[in-house]
């Protein structure tokens, strides 16, 4: 790695640790008087100015097709950002109110006995640790195109389309720029773990979301590891999946907003506005499904006067604070769709926008492609997933799948619960009032996941896990109330889920130390001739779309083009220059067509595992830069 | 907004009528019991359950 690069990413994390000062101290400035909700909306300021500055440097690369986005053109930009905010933020803000010594109403937790659910969930992460720092990226949407997609932007200095290989890679890729500081850095074994981060976020999220609703200290920190176990949070904390990154962000944007309505400055309200639409945009530019979540959104802004604290005299315009809200979003987001709309045509590409079956502007129809349920069999699955959990094949917890026994023990419950609160009682106060939008918000989540969610759960993720704090307000009774008798509970319904989650990890780590499989060939089951290609080597993968990110070899250094359907014609594979196509049973005879070609690998009858198809990779000789070239030892 | 530490939005006289209230809440119990209840159709009823009994039951053989 050169050493501009070293520098410039070693610039980016001080940046970054400045950014979460000046965010922390920024929170505190805009009243946020709790210290776990002033260090989660904190986070908010050095995301969006990342995901900021790696957008300035695509619309960069857009326009002037050079490629810039590299580590000194983001570093800079950065450490631009993030000085400017440090000096607007804190000099419209009085000195006292940005104080990090000024008094907190963080109450002191008396944990007591309850710390020991709390060791049970820090035991499951430790295992998922061990396993995730001894491996390889997993996760098969992860090495299909997230994790791709990074080492890509990397390889072109670009974001711009390539309109080649599977289509997610046109999506929106929020969730894959921290990815590639890591791939710019070389730091491949990080991978695993790289949103591990966004788990310990959420936990604090969870624990804030909790208090903002009269949830006790003690049972916020019950809400905080109830979300920590759901099956889905913990496998995608260690997975390149990146539901986890878009929804801790969409989660800590109505955190901001449950702020902005105890706001007693008209100031705060404004920075706590665009706090919330900041982190929103880094959720939308992550995954357009949050499109609907930030339309939610949107409608609590507009009813930000009803939900205020009375005894608070601002009143504001709606309209100017959601205007203000989807521009703040907007910085976060905007640059997908106005290069989807310069590339494509279309600000939503590769999705199809229909407007009463007519296709107005040209993409695919994804509900098509995902909807193989009637609407019936999506309302009775769904209903019945947290005590089902149906999943075929495979495991049934992982990345896509799983709520836990404990949230299936507690969560419908206190969901009706909350419903009868809202149903029979009069709202008191802005905490009760709090407690409606959560509960309209996590109706419209069952609404959205059997309709336009097509039942995948991990869609819903932002949903699933905000009923966790609503659920706890009957916890909190609860716990007052029989207070063995919840623990018992609780813990034992954290125990059945640990028990599931951490087979997995620990079968899979000590299966890797009996066979020695510590490599990355070995680990991902693909020839170490792969590692041993020259940088830039293109190769044609017509096997799997998850073996995408395993061909890009040890250096991530190989190109990789994936089809998915339909072959690829002799003049496809002329074009794209394509020196090596690696293939796995059943054969794809027709490619080979026209070709000259040279087999130069298979391990049809030498393959170790059985349970693995046989592997053959070809050499292209009649073209391509490895013509002549000696190939590296086919072992 | 909690109004001191601990408090978390509940003034004293109103944390002494909910917690006068606790003491004579049925609904509560009906609750623990549920949850309790819940927990069990989920072990009984849940295929993680199921797949996970599978896999380790296999695994124990294996050794």
């Amino acid at each position: 790695m050169q050493t501009i690069s070293i520098i410039s990413l070693a610039s980016i994390g001080i940046a970054w640790s400045w950014a979460l000062r000046t965010g922390y101290r920024w929170a505190l400035a805009c009243g946020v008087r709790e210290r776990v909700d002033a260090l989660a909306l904190g986070c908010v300021l050095p995301t969006a100015g990342l995901v900021f500055s790696v957008h300035v440097t695509g619309i960069f690369a857009l326009l002037s097709g050079a490629p810039a986005v590299t580590p000194p053109g983001i570093a800079a930009i950065l450490l631009l950002v993030t000085w400017l905010s440090n000096k607007v933020i804190l000099a419209q803000m009085p000195p006292e109110d940005t104080s990090s010594n000024r008094e907190l109403l963080s109450p002191r937790v008396e944990l007591g006995i309850w710390w020991v659910p709390v060791l049970v969930v820090m035991g499951m992460y430790a295992v998922f640790l061990v396993d995730a720092l001894t491996r390889y990226p997993t996760g098969f949407d992860a090495l299909s195109y997230h994790l791709p997609l990074a080492v890509q932007w990397t390889q072109n200095g670009s974001m711009d389309l390539t309109f080649l290989g599977v289509f997610h890679m046109s999506f929106p890729g929020n969730g894959s720029i921290i990815p590639m500081l890591l791939v710019f850095a070389k730091l491949e074994r990080l991978l695993p773990v790289v949103h591990f981060p966004n788990a310990i976020l959420l936990g604090l999220v969870a624990y804030g979301l909790a208090r903002a609703i009269r949830v006790s200290p003690r049972g916020a920190v019950v809400a905080s590891v109830m979300a920590l176990t759901v099956p889905m949070v913990v496998f995608q904390s260690f997975s390149g999946y990146i539901d986890l990154y878009a929804a801790v962000f969409s989660l800590v944007s109505l955190l901001a907003l449950v702020w902005t309505s105890r706001a007693t400055d008209p100031l705060q309200v404004r920075w706590l506005i665009a706090m919330a639409g900041l982190s929103a945009g880094v959720a939308l530019g992550a995954k357009l499904t949050y499109l609907v979540l930030v339309v939610l959104l949107a409608l609590v802004v507009l009813s930000l006067n009803r939900l205020r604290n009375r005894s608070v005299q601002i009143r504001y315009r709606p309209l100017r604070a959601v205007a203000l809200f989807a521009a703040a979003a907007l910085v976060c987001s905007g640059f997908w769709f106005v290069r989807n709309t310069v590339q494509a045509g279309n600000p939503f590409y590769p999705l199809a926008v229909k407007v009463g079956g007519h296709e107005l502007l040209p993409g695919i129809d994804l509900g098509a492609l995902l909807c193989d349920r009637p609407l019936t069999s999506r309302i009775t699955r769904s209903l019945s997933y947290p005590w089902s959990e149906p999943k075929a094949p495979g495991y049934n917890y992982g990345v896509n799948s799983g709520f836990g026994a404990a949230y299936a023990a507690f969560v419908p419950v206190g969901l009706f619960w909350s419903l009868g609160l809202v149903l029979f009682r009069r709202p008191r106060d802005e905490l009760d009032k709090w407690r409606i939008v959560y509960l309209l918000i996590v109706l419209s989540g069952i609404v959205l996941l059997v309709t336009a969610f097509w039942a995948i759960v991990r869609y819903a993720l932002p949903f699933v896990v905000l009923s966790i704090p609503l659920a706890t307000v009957m916890m909190d009774r609860m716990i007052a109330r029989f207070r063995r008798a919840s623990l018992i509970l609780v813990t034992a319904s954290l125990l059945v889920t640990v028990s599931i989650a951490t087979l997995r990890p620990a079968k899979f780590f000590l299966g890797r130390a009996r066979d020695h499989h510590w490599d990355r060939a070995s680990f991902y089951e693909v020839p170490r001739l792969i590692d041993r290609l020259p940088p830039g080597t293109r190769i044609l993968n017509v096997a799997s779309v998850s073996t995408t990110y395993p061909l890009l070899g040890r250096f991530l250094s190989n190109k990789v083009v994936t089809v998915e359907d339909e072959l690829p014609s002799a003049e496809f594979l002329r074009a794209q220059a394509i020196e090596y196509i690696y293939t796995r049973k059943p054969w794809p005879d027709t490619l080979l067509d026209g070709l000259d070609v040279q087999l130069i690998y298979d391990d049809t009858d030498t393959r170790l595992l059985k349970t693995t198809p046989p592997t053959r990779v070809y050499r292209v000789t009649s073209q391509g830069r490895s013509t002549g070239a000696a190939d590296p030892p086919a072992t | 907004m909690p109004d001191e530490p601990g408090t978390a939005g509940l003034d004293k006289s109103r944390a002494q009528t909910d917690d006068a209230h606790l003491h004579r809440d049925w609904s509560t119990s009906a609750a623990l019991g549920l949850c309790a209840l819940s927990l069990i159709v989920y072990v009984l009823c849940s295929e993680s359950v199921d797949t996970f009994c599978r896999e380790f039951a296999r695994l124990a053989g294996k050794l």
